[in-house]
């Protein structure tokens, strides 16, 4: 049986990497950034140094999707050394390169 | 999940897909990350305030789990 390895993750070992989870809405996905220490074929990872992005109520409901009622702030809580489940991880990439843009809509 | 396994026996701090977070003693996991946990707080992260319950016992559905602490939350405990 061949084992497909869609993503190396070995090339972000020790790396800072960002990683969003399955739930809630686009705009206020849970987000964690963390150094990436380990890793399986399951994308179980294990985060050191790890960071939690926090939400915040939104004063106003947006046009787009009036029932997303949060929104992910700059602000973050220490989690320390963590496991993230590979069954709720929807995205992970490195946090070197990522920058921020001006909206374009 | 070694890491998850050396936890076995103390704290550890659980945050669900959605807005609950649980901190207990874990006794053990299966393949599924399915937990048992004793002498749980269960946090619902609501707008202001989060509301807390303490069961005694529990086995933990690991389908919604996304993150996990050993050692529980600094905040909380």
């Amino acid at each position: 049986q061949k084992k497909a390895i869609v993503l190396d993750m070995s090339k972000y070992v020790d790396k800072s990497v960002r990683v969003k989870f399955m739930g809630g809405r686009e705009a206020n996905r849970r987000a964690v950034v963390g150094v990436l220490k380990g890793y399986d074929a399951l994308l179980n990872l294990v985060l050191d140094e790890a960071h939690e992005y926090l939400k915040a109520r939104r004063a106003a409901p947006r046009p787009q999707d009036p029932t997303d009622a949060y929104r992910l702030l700059d602000e973050t809580r220490p989690m320390g050394l963590m496991v993230c489940r590979g069954t709720s991880i929807m995205l992970v990439c490195p946090t070197d390169g990522l920058e921020e843009i001006a909206n374009p809509f | 999940m070694e890491l998850i396994d050396k936890c076995i026996g103390s704290r550890i701090w659980i945050v669900m897909r959605g807005d609950k977070e649980l901190v207990g003693t874990l006794r053990g996991f299966d393949d599924y990350v399915n937990m048992v946990l004793d002498d749980v707080t269960e946090y619902e992260i609501t707008p202001e305030g989060k509301r807390v319950t303490k069961l005694d016992q529990i086995l933990l559905n690991g389908n919604n789990v996304a993150l996990l602490v050993p050692g529980g939350s600094p905040n909380y405990d």
